[in-house]
């Protein structure tokens, strides 16, 4: 039985991702029973299996499991988070998807891009950071085409479908190529072999190798499927599709810069520069199409994309736990105000029919309530004090302009782009709270489900909260270090 | 960086060579367009009967399941060589990765994804 005791202890620190992974079969062993289908069951049996995910993640044990995983303090703290905001995703499904017949199913797909993000955000080995990334795909490809006859949907399932099939070829063949060059495929074996200084070709591998994290969050040139994915897909699953996998990215990289780079690249160093050039594009690019947009859904893409950009900033801004933890700070206050909105906006398209501005007009009036939680959570990511996004910039923007000239370039560029950004969100506010509307009658017939309500007042709590928390910083550094 | 000068040389030719080859035929061959020129085949009859028709979508359904369960169920040939070395631990590592594989199976079965309606 030693053999048996090892295998189990040396799985222990997994507890979470077979716990998520036992939620899966569960959910689809209900969905079995015709009873039990139609019901919301599935949903609260995922639901539960995130809880208990969660709380398991939240122990302070480290870990190395096989080279392949491991539990440090990045890992330690969003993993907990992951299937937090997995677990609130479906809750919230509970209540706007009452009425579909296809629980089991969506659930499933949650459930896997909870699962992907939770190994990715442990990944310390390319193969598994690969896998995670699959398993994350999979399950958003069929989120984003879950309307079957919808042409929008269907769009923006090719696209992407076809984005990220080039982006995890890439990736393998940047993969290969790190193998050939180091014979290594764990962190840091390849951060031992290149312990003094790295040819620019195993540099160029790793870029490469690291093609499908930023394809999950969303860097320029890698965004393109986003906002045809953010409006083709229900807005609800939207919010899984965007938000879990951008926080387990987000954990990954900065465990790849800390452990595979040498001193001498080591942000702030050169790497740094570059990472500050990729976070300049992506801020560019999308603070100014969002302002072409006229769905509230697309411009809430684009703001996911310069927000994908700020995280890659703060990344840049140093090899330390500072720079880590505003990075992770960050990722925080964006999950639980993205979530939020996204949410509020999935109770208009119900509402409405569709979240484009001029059908969002007289939503005040229909859903005052919802309305005010949409502008909470827009200020927020706008940057809005005393809001969380407002700390979390202001936590990027100091480790960022403590860097070299690049990264002072990088921090102008979020300045400017948080206020042209500020405009995109006034379109969807404008057109929520001052657009004249036809005269709608207030949903009050319509009570908005409790487990909606639920997610949304944990979500403002979050965002007003994670704002409030001046410690927030050495707290999580402390996490790390 | 001298090391990759050749790497670039090469890349260079690569991409020069199907450039030039389609700049010079674009400039020197003629253009004399007409529908059968269009079409997919040069030679033999000239499309019988029209190709793009509608498959079901099954097919693809069939496909990605004889997929899925085609490469899980390459997983158990390393397990099955390394049986003895593994000893109980790998029984274990076996048994619940078959749950995991058996309860896709079950669901993809239940929901009438291998019938041919």
């Amino acid at each position: 039985m030693s053999f048996a005791n090892n295998a189990v202890s040396e799985l222990a620190p997994l507890a979470p991702e077979a716990c998520v992974a036992v939620g899966i079969c569960a959910v689809l062993c209900a969905d079995l029973v015709p009873a039990l289908r139609t019901r919301t069951a599935g949903l609260w049996l995922g639901v539960l299996a995130c809880a208990i995910a969660a709380v398991l993640a939240l122990s302070p044990a480290r870990a190395i499991v096989a080279q392949m995983l491991v539990i440090d303090g990045v890992a330690g703290l969003v993993r907990p988070v992951i299937a937090l905001v997995t677990a609130f995703v479906l809750i919230a499904g509970a209540g706007e998807r009452r009425s579909a017949n296809d629980h089991g199913a969506w659930a499933t797909c949650v459930l896997g891009i909870g699962l992907g993000a939770m190994l990715v955000a442990a990944a310390a080995n390319l193969i598994v950071l690969w896998l995670g990334l699959e398993l994350i795909s999979l399950a958003s490809y069929a989120l984003a085409s879950w309307r079957a006859r919808d042409r929008r949907a269907a769009e923006a399932g090719m696209k992407f479908v076809l984005f990220g099939g080039a982006a995890s070829g890439v990736m393998l063949f940047g993969i290969s190529h790190v193998f050939g060059l180091t014979g290594h495929l764990d962190f840091t074996g390849i951060g031992a072999a290149f312990a003094q200084q790295m040819p620019i070709a195993v540099l160029a591998s790793l870029l490469m190798a690291f093609v499908g994290v930023a394809y999950k969050l969303t860097i320029v040139p890698f965004h393109f499927y986003a906002p045809d994915v953010y409006q083709g897909a229900p807005a609800l699953s939207v919010a899984a599709v965007g938000a879990v996998p951008k926080l387990a990215a987000g954990a990954v990289l900065l465990r790849g810069l800390a452990t595979m780079l040498p001193p001498s690249l080591v942000p702030p160093a050169s790497v740094g520069a570059v990472l500050a050039v990729a976070a300049m594009v992506s801020l560019g690019v999308a603070s100014l199409t969002a302002l072409a947009q006229r769905d509230a859904k697309r411009i809430v893409a684009f703001s996911g994309i310069g927000h994908g950009g700020t995280v890659l900033l703060a990344a840049a801004s140093g090899g330390g736990t500072a720079a880590a933890a505003s990075a992770i700070f960050y990722l925080l206050a964006y999950a639980a105000a993205n979530v939020g909105a996204l949410l509020c906006l999935s109770v208009l398209e119900r509402d409405l029919g569709s979240c484009e501005l001029a059908k969002l007009a007289g939503a005040i009036r229909r859903r005052p309530w919802v309305t005010v939680l949409l502008c909470l959570f827009l200020f927020s990511l706008a940057g809005v004090p005393p809001l969380a996004g407002f700390t979390a910039k202001w936590a990027v923007l100091q480790q960022a302009l403590g860097g070299g000239p690049m990264l002072v370039a990088a921090a102008f560029a979020l300045l400017a782009s948080t206020a042209i950004f500020a405009w995109s969100y006034l379109l969807i506010i404008r057109a929520a709270v001052l657009a004249p509307a036809p005269l709608l009658p207030r949903a009050s017939g319509v009570r908005m489900p409790l487990p909606t309500a639920f997610v949304l007042l944990c979500c403002a709590a979050g965002t007003i909260g994670l704002g409030l928390w001046l410690d927030a910083l050495p707290a999580i550094a402390q996490v790390f270090s | 960086m001298s090391e990759y000068l050749s790497l670039v040389l090469y890349l260079l030719v690569v991409l020069a060579i199907p450039v030039g080859i389609s700049c010079i035929a674009g400039r020197l061959a003629p253009h004399k367009p007409n529908v059968n020129k269009g079409k997919p085949y040069e030679c033999g009859v000239s499309e019988p009967f029209a190709n793009q028709t509608r498959w079901p979508v099954r097919f693809a359904l069939v496909a990605m399941l004889f997929l899925i369960f085609d490469v899980e169920a390459l997983f158990f040939y390393p397990w099955a060589v390394a049986l003895r070395e593994l000893g109980v631990a790998g029984l274990f590592y076996i048994a619940s990765f078959f749950a995991v594989l058996g309860t896709g199976y079950l669901y993809a079965r239940n929901r009438g994804a291998l019938q041919w309606k």
